[in-house]
This record gives C-alpha cells, structure tokens and sequence, in this order.
C-alpha cells in the first residue's frame, strides 16, 4: 500500500496522470479495495521477469466496451517497453475473456512516450477531445485512441502463421 | 417551396403527458436511422424513463413543439465523455431539412452554455448523416474525432463521428 502512495504521488509519473490530486493513504486503500473487488475493473500490477513491481494496469469494463488505463509508475523502468508489454498482454486477456468489440484509451496530447506505446501495441488513433479533463492546472484535450476485436483478430491470426 | 416552419417551432421542457407521443415517435421508427435503435417500449417504460432522468440534475429533456404538436425530442444528458452529450430526434420525416432541429440545437445550446454554464456540449451523429452534421456545424460544433465501432446500428457496430462546442467557441 505505501508503495500505491508513492507511485500516484511521484511528481515525475504525476505529470501525466490526468485527473489525480496527491492522494492519501487512506483514499489508496478505498481505490485499491475496489479494484481488486470489482469484476467491471480488472485490475494488475506490472511485475518485471525478477518481480519487482514497476507499475498498474487496468480495465473498466462498459457495456460491451472497455477503457485501459496503465502507468508505469516506477520511471526507472520507463522506454524500456514494459508498458507495451503489458497493453498487449491485458488487450490480449481481455479479448479472450470478455465480450468486448472494443477497447479505447485516453492520453494527453504531449505524452509521446505513451502515444508511440500504444500505437506499437495496436492501438489507432480516433481524434482529439477538446477540453475532457482537468490535468496540470487547466482543462486539457485528450488524444482518444482504440484497437478493435476484429483487429485483434487479425493480429492472432498473424501470429499463428 | 416548402412554407417556413420556423416561427411556428418551440422548445420547452418536456412533460410527463408529452410521454404517449416520444413512446409512438420512437415506436414508428422514423427516427432509427439517425438515432441508436431501440425496440419499440411500454409506456411504463417509458414513463419510468422519464422520472428516472427527471430526478437527475445531469439529464435535461426538452419537446421540440410545432404549434401544439410533438415533432419531436432533444436532450442534454450526462456526458460520455466530459460537459454535457447533446441528442436530437424529429420523428416526423416531413419536418426535417426546414430549420427545425437547428433551431432545437442553438435553443439546447444557449441553454447549457447560459444557465448550466457548461464547459462544453458534445454529440455523436452517424458519418452518413449528411444533414445533421451540416445542422450541427451551422450551430458551432466542430469534429473531434471517428469513433470506431462506437455503436450497435441496424445489425453491426458502426463508426460514430464525434463533435464538441465549447463555451469559448458559442456566441452568447
């Protein structure tokens, strides 16, 4: 749990969680219970091979969609491509397991690192939404991005041959 | 020369006796195409839908009336993705491309901008709905972004073009 602390109130990894105030221990805890309770939330830490663990990723299921949310919270291990790992693997899980045509994401416009991640890992992106959400100071646009079932399937098939 | 219907258009909250003619417009299907389908509903059901939304600061719903006719229904609900998502449906086929969702969507507009103060209003319309995409930049909005597979239409998931105003952008 104070890992939870530390990782959502490093001003580095910060910078690019939209929508986060420094957040308590207390206020960790409530968002960690429901996480690991929620079946509309699949919630995962990234571990690397040795099992430190680096970073979250997670799923909010709606209907028959869902939006992926990820942050490698330990920025040691950021450009390495453990994000990247980790989307394909959660994109991958989440088409076998759930009835979802679609999976979306949204990302601030200067976040490249995280744009260029998601693109690698499949996902296209769909525009910009002027003003979605409070980040830094100010109401910010945010890139929407997606990956497909029926590309997902694609890719499967891809990779079988 | 279609005589101008404009003067004759209103937009007003809507009421619980105006629920039996959303319940038939929806019903007749004339609004499937540009709207999301739905089977045809109760009125119970309907009527629960309206006090449910009614209860919620977050949904406005307003009648679009043509003298003392129900043409047809817009809404400001809670937003999909941030401010408020604007939807607009005129059942009666005759009653569309003469002014009368425009009118509906700058009286939505002034509204939510004016008394909620919202930040922005968003909407989703079909790539193929030439006419309200026109309708809709006329009143200011602009295209954001192709939403893909965004919505179940007449059988398969379909794209959806999204489109914001924002309270900056509205001539008040």
């Amino acid at each position: 749990m104070p890992l939870l602390q530390r990782w959502m109130n490093d001003p580095l990894a910060q910078q690019w969680l939209a929508g986060l105030l420094p957040r308590s221990a207390r206020a960790e805890q409530a968002w960690a219970a429901r996480a690991s309770t929620d079946p509309k939330r699949p919630t995962f830490i990234i571990q690397t091979h040795s099992g430190l663990d680096i970073g979250l990723i997670m799923l909010r299921v709606i209907d028959a969609h869902a939006e992926l949310g990820v942050g490698i919270h330990n920025t040691r291990y950021w450009d390495r491509g453990y994000g990247q790992d980790a989307v394909e693997v959660l994109v991958d899980g989440a088409f076998r397991a759930l009835p979802l045509h679609r999976i979306e994401l949204f990302v601030l416009p200067d976040n490249l690192r995280a744009i260029r991640c998601y693109e690698k890992a499949g996902f296209a992106r769909e525009g910009l939404l002027r003003k979605y959400q409070f980040a830094r100071g100010k109401l910010r646009d945010v890139v929407v991005m997606s990956t497909l079932h029926e590309e997902w399937l694609l890719r499967r098939d891809d990779s079988a041959e | 020369m279609k005589h101008d219907v404009r003067p004759q258009v209103r937009v007003r909250s809507l009421r619980r006796a105006d629920i039996p003619a959303v319940r038939d417009g929806f019903a007749s299907g004339t609004a499937a195409q540009t709207t999301r389908w739905s089977l045809p509903r109760s009125l119970p059901s309907m009527l629960g839908w309206y006090e449910e939304l009614t209860q919620s600061k977050d949904e406005h719903l307003f009648a679009i009336l043509l003298g003392e006719t129900l043409v047809g229904l817009c809404t400001l609900r809670a937003p999909r993705f941030a401010g408020r998502e604007l939807t607009i449906a005129i059942f009666e086929p005759r009653f569309r491309g003469r002014g009368v969702g425009t009118l509906a969507v700058t009286k939505l507009c002034e509204f939510g901008f004016r008394t909620l103060k919202l930040p922005r209003i968003e909407l989703g319309v079909y790539p193929s709905n030439r006419r309200a995409i026109a309708c809709y930049a006329r009143c200011g909005f602009q295209y954001e972004a192709l939403l893909r597979r965004f919505m179940y239409q007449d059988g398969q998931w379909v794209d959806v073009m999204w489109m914001s105003l924002l309270r900056s952008e509205f001539k008040m």
